[in-house]
C-alpha cells in the first residue's frame, strides 16, 4: 500500500506539472485554434529566468531563516519566471503569429514549430547545452545558530557548516561538524580560535516538500483560472472570442487584446510549471521544454483540447498512468518474465489512444465550438 | 517605425548565428612555434608526415561536457606531437550532437568534405557504432577514444555473427573489463550480496555493462534483485527508484552518464535509498557534484585514469593540461590525448598519411606507453589495460585502487 501511495504521489506531482503546462496549449487553442508548439520553450525560458533569479537571490541570502527564506526566494524567482514567460509569449504572438493569423492553420503550425526550434537553439547558444542544477546545495535555506550552543560530545543530526559572514557567499560549504559524529573538544576549540561565532545547518528540499509546493501551485492555478474565465469581463470576452472570433469583434470586443492576454496567461502558468519542473528534478537545460511540452500537448488533447478543466485532468491522468506502468510493469506469465518499464511511454500512450478512440473529442471536450 | 522594428528583430535573429560563425571561423589552431620548429627539422631530417585528423565529438547535446574535455585532450596532444615535428596534424572538429544520427553526419562530413586521413571519435558507444560502418566502407581508420561497448569494433548481427571492422579501433578498455571490475568490487570489497541494476535502455554502453555485471555478480553467488530501465533524457526517476527501494538492495549498479547519474543520485537520496551506487567511466565528471551535491557522496565508479596517479607521464600531462585549461583533466581528456598519441605512433610507423597504411599500423600497436596506461591492441583492436576504481567524496573523487584483469 505504501508502495502504491508513493507511486501515486509521484505520478500526481509529475501529472500536476504536465497539467500546468497543458493549460497554455488549451487556452491558446481555444481562442485562435493554434497548436502553439513553442509553448514548451516558453516553459524552458521561464525555468531559466527563475534559475538566474534564484542564483542572484538564493534562500541563503534572504533576511529570513529556514523555510521562510526558501519561500521568499522561490516567490521572487517564480514571479520573475512567470513574467518572463508571459512577456515572451506576447512578443512571439505579436511578431510571429499575428502577421499570419489569416494565412491558415498549417502556416501557423509551421511558424510555431519554427519559433520552438529557434528558442531551443538560441538557448543552446546563450546558456550552453549542458544540464545545470536548479538549486545547488550551498543555496539551500539555512538555519543559523551560535557556535556556543554546541558542547563537546553532542551528536548533530545533520551536517553543521561554518558561517563566515551574513549573507555567506562562499562557494564551498565548510564543514564544522559531521552528522552522526560526536563533536570533539579539539574541533570546537579550533573553530573558536579561528574566531567563528556562528554556524548553520541546511534545510533540505525533500520530495514531500516539493510535492506540497507543486500540488498547492496547481490548486491555486485552478482557482485562479476558474474565477478568471467565469467571473471577469476578460473571461467573458475570451469565451466570446473562442465561440466566434468575428462575431465578438462586431460586438466590440478587442480581439487582439484578448488574444495577447490569453497568450500571457497561458505562458505564465506554463512558466510556473517550468519553475516547478526545474525544482522537482533539480535540473534544467535548453531542451528541457521539449518532452514535457509534448506530453502536456498530449494531456491537453486527451482532456479535450480547448477545455481548461480537461487539460488539468489530462495532465494528472497522464502522469499517474505513466508511473503505474513503471510500478506494476513487471509480471510473469507462465515462465516468461515481462518488464514493461522500458515500454513505459508505449504502454501509457496505448492507454491514451484507447481513450481517444472511445471519445475522439477528449474526456471533457465538447464536439461543437463553445470552448473554455 | 515598422522598418526599424523589423530590422531590430532580424538583428536579434541573426546575432546568435553571427556569434556562432565567429566562434567556429578560425581554423584549428596550429601553434606557430611548433610549425616553424618542424620546418627547421624538415631541412635536416625527413619531411614531416602531414595528416588531416578528424574529430567527431559531442560538442552539443546530452554529453557535451565529454566532447569539450576530449577535444581539449586532443588539442593538447596535437600541440605536443606537432612540436616533435615527425607528424603534423591538421585538426577538423565535427559536432556529433551526442546522437547516433548526428555522428553519422559528422563522420560523413569529415570523410567527404574535409577529406581527413584518420578520425578520432566518438564518445558514446551508440554514436560510434552508428558511424563505424561508414568509416569502414570509406576505408578511413576511426579510433574511438572512449566508446567502451565491445561491439564497437566487432558488431554482432541478430543471428550472432561477428563482423570485424578492421578500420575501427579504440584506446579505452572495453565494458567487459569494467563491468567485471565493478561486479568483483561490489561482491568482494563492498560485501554486497543483493544488487539492483538501473540502466539506460537506449544506450548500448549501458546495456552491455548491465549484462556483464549481472553475469559476473551472479557467477560469484550474488543475486540481482531488481533490474530497472530508463531512457536517455529522462528527468523523472521517482517510479523506478521506488521499485529499486522496494527490492532492498545492498548496492545499485548504475551504468549511465554523469548528467543522469547526478539527477538519479539526488532523487534517490531524497527517497531515502541510502545504499552505495556503483558506476562506470560515464560517471567521470564533476557535474555529478553540481547536480547531486552531497547526495553523490559514498559511491564508487570504474574509470580509465586518475590525475592523482604518481606516474611521471601522468603528472606531466596533468601539469600541461592545467596550464592550458586551468583545471585538472578528467578521464576523457586523458583518453583524447592518448588517442592522438596512438594515431601519431601509427603514422610514424606507417611513414605516410595513407589511410590504409595508418590502419595497418594502428592495428599492430604494441606496448605503447600512453597517459592511461600501456596499451597493446588485441585481435579485435581493443587495448589490454587496467581499470581504476574511484570513490566519491563530498565534492570530489578519490583514487581507491587499480584493478588488472
Amino acid at each position: 500500500m505504501d508502495f502504491f501511495l508513493e507511486q501515486l504521489g509521484n505520478g500526481l506531482s509529475k501529472g500536476s506539472i504536465f497539467a500546468l503546462i497543458a493549460v497554455g496549449y488549451t487556452m491558446v487553442y481555444g481562442v485562435i485554434r493554434l497548436i502553439n508548439f513553442a509553448h514548451g520553450e516558453f516553459v524552458m525560458v521561464a525555468a531559466f529566468a527563475g534559475y538566474f533569479c534564484l542564483g542572484a537571490l538564493p534562500p541563503s541570502a534572504m533576511p529570513m531563516q529556514g523555510y521562510w527564506a526558501l519561500g521568499a526566494s522561490m516567490a521572487l524567482a517564480t514571479a520573475c519566471a512567470v513574467l518572463t514567460a508571459g512577456v515572451l509569449a506576447v512578443a512571439v504572438e505579436r511578431a510571429a503569429y499575428r502577421p499570419i493569423r489569416k494565412a491558415g492553420r498549417i502556416a501557423a503550425l509551421l511558424t510555431a514549430i519554427g519559433v520552438s526550434l529557434f528558442l531551443q537553439n538560441f538557448g543552446i547558444q546563450v546558456v550552453g547545452a549542458s544540464d545545470r542544477a536548479f538549486m545547488q546545495e550551498r543555496q539551500l535555506p539555512r538555519r543559523v545558530s551560535a557556535l556556543s550552543l554546541y558542547k563537546p560530545g553532542d551528536i548533530p543530526p545533520a551536517d553543521i557548516y561554518v558561517l563566515h559572514e551574513w549573507p555567506d557567499a562562499a562557494t564551498d560549504l565548510e564543514i564544522a561538524f559531521r552528522a552522526g559524529e560526536a563533536i570533539k573538544p579539539e574541533d570546537l576549540a579550533d573553530l573558536q580560535s579561528q574566531g567563528v561565532h556562528m554556524v548553520f545547518s541546511l534545510c533540505p528540499m525533500t520530495d514531500g516538500l516539493k510535492r506540497w509546493i507543486i500540488i498547492s501551485a496547481l490548486a491555486a492555478c485552478c482557482l485562479f483560472l476558474h474565477c478568471l474565465v467565469r467571473y471577469t469581463a476578460f473571461g467573458r470576452s475570451m469565451r466570446a472570442v473562442s465561440y466566434d472570433i468575428e462575431g465578438a469583434q462586431f460586438m466590440g470586443v478587442n480581439v487582439n487584446r484578448v488574444i495577447s492576454l490569453t497568450f500571457f496567461i497561458g505562458a505564465a502558468i506554463g512558466g510556473l510549471g517550468g519553475v516547478l519542473l526545474a525544482l522537482f528534478y533539480n535540473t534544467l537545460d535548453p531542451l528541457m521544454g521539449l518532452i514535457p511540452g509534448l506530453k502536456a500537448f498530449i494531456a491537453a488533447v486527451l482532456g479535450g483540447i480547448g477545455s481548461v478543466p480537461g487539460a488539468l485532468l489530462g495532465g494528472l491522468l497522464l502522469g499517474v498512468v505513466e508511473d503505474l506502468v513503471v510500478a506494476y510493469g513487471h509480471f510473469e506469465l507462465g515462465s516468461t518474465k515481462f518488464n514493461l518499464t522500458t515500454y513505459r511511454d508505449a504502454v501509457a500512450y496505448t492507454v491514451l489512444i484507447t481513450i481517444l478512440l472511445l471519445r475522439p473529442q477528449g474526456i471533457l471536450g465538447r464536439e461543437r465550438a463553445q470552448k473554455l | 517605425m515598422r522598418f526599424v522594428s523589423r530590422f531590430v528583430l532580424s538583428l536579434a535573429v541573426l546575432a546568435p548565428l553571427a556569434l556562432d560563425g565567429c566562434k567556429k571561423s578560425p581554423p584549428a589552431p596550429m601553434p606557430a612555434e611548433a610549425t616553424s620548429g618542424a620546418a627547421k627539422q624538415d631541412a635536416t631530417h625527413v619531411a614531416a608526415i602531414k595528416v588531416k585528423l578528424g574529430a567527431a565529438q559531442p560538442m552539443t547535446g546530452n554529453i557535451a561536457q565529454y566532447g569539450e574535455e576530449t577535444t581539449n585532450g586532443i588539442k593538447l596532444a596535437i600541440k605536443d606531437v606537432n612540436a616533435r615535428g615527425k607528424v603534423l596534424f591538421d585538426l577538423k572538429i565535427a559536432d556529433d550532437k551526442s546522437e547516433a544520427i548526428g555522428t553519422v553526419n559528422a563522420v560523413r562530413k569529415l570523410i567527404d568534405i574535409d577529406r581527413v586521413n584518420v578520425i578520432i571519435g566518438s564518445v558514446a558507444s551508440t554514436c560510434t557504432m552508428a558511424a563505424a560502418g561508414h568509416a569502414q566502407a570509406a576505408r578511413i581508420p576511426m579510433m574511438s577514444s572512449a566508446s567502451t561497448n565491445s561491439k564497437v569494433t566487432t558488431p554482432v548481427d541478430q543471428k550472432g555473427n561477428r563482423t570485424q571492422l578492421d578500420y575501427v579501433s579504440r584506446v579505452c578498455f572495453i565494458d567487459e573489463y569494467q563491468g567485471k571490475a565493478a561486479a568483483i568490487f561490489a561482491y568482494q570489497d563492498l560485501g554486497s550480496r543483493k544488487a539492483a541494476i538501473m540502466f539506460d535502455a537506449e544506450q548500448d554502453y549501458s546495456k552491455g555493462l548491465r549484462d556483464v555485471f549481472k553475469q559476473v555478480f551472479e557467477q560469484m553467488g550474488g543475486k540481482v534483485v531488481s533490474e530497472e530501465s530508463f531512457v536517455t533524457g529522462d528527468k523523472d526517476f521517482g517510479g523506478v527508484l521506488a521499485n529499486v527501494k522496494r527490492s532492498a538492495p545492498d548496492c545499485v549498479f548504475l551504468p549511465a552518464y554523469y548528467n543522469q547519474v547526478g539527477i538519479i543520485l539526488s532523487q534517490a537520496r531524497g527517497k531515502g535509498l541510502e545504499c552505495p551506487f556503483i558506476g562506470c567511466d560515464g560517471w567521470d565528471n564533476d557535474k555529478i557534484f553540481e547536480l547531486a551535491g552531497k547526495a553523490a557522496r559514498g559511491c564508487y565508479f570504474t574509470t580509465h585514469f586518475s590525475p592523482d596517479d604518481p606516474d611521471p607521464m601522468v603528472q606531466d600531462f596533468v601539469k600541461k593540461y592545467k596550464e592550458a585549461y586551468q583545471r585538472a583533466p578528467g578521464a576523457l581528456a586523458a583518453l583524447g590525448y592518448d588517442a592522438v598519441l596512438a594515431v601519431a605512433d601509427a603514422c610514424e610507423r606507417a611513414g605516410s598519411n595513407d589511410p590504409t597504411a595508418i590502419k595497418n599500423a594502428i592495428n599492430t600497436i604494441k606496448d605503447l606507453k600512453v597517459v592511461s596506461g600501456v596499451i597493446t591492441l588485441d585481435e579485435n583492436r581493443n587495448p589490454v589495460k587496467s581499470v581504476v576504481i574511484m570513490k566519491t567524496l563530498e565534492s570530489s573523487t578519490e583514487f581507491l585502487k587499480r584493478w588488472t584483469p
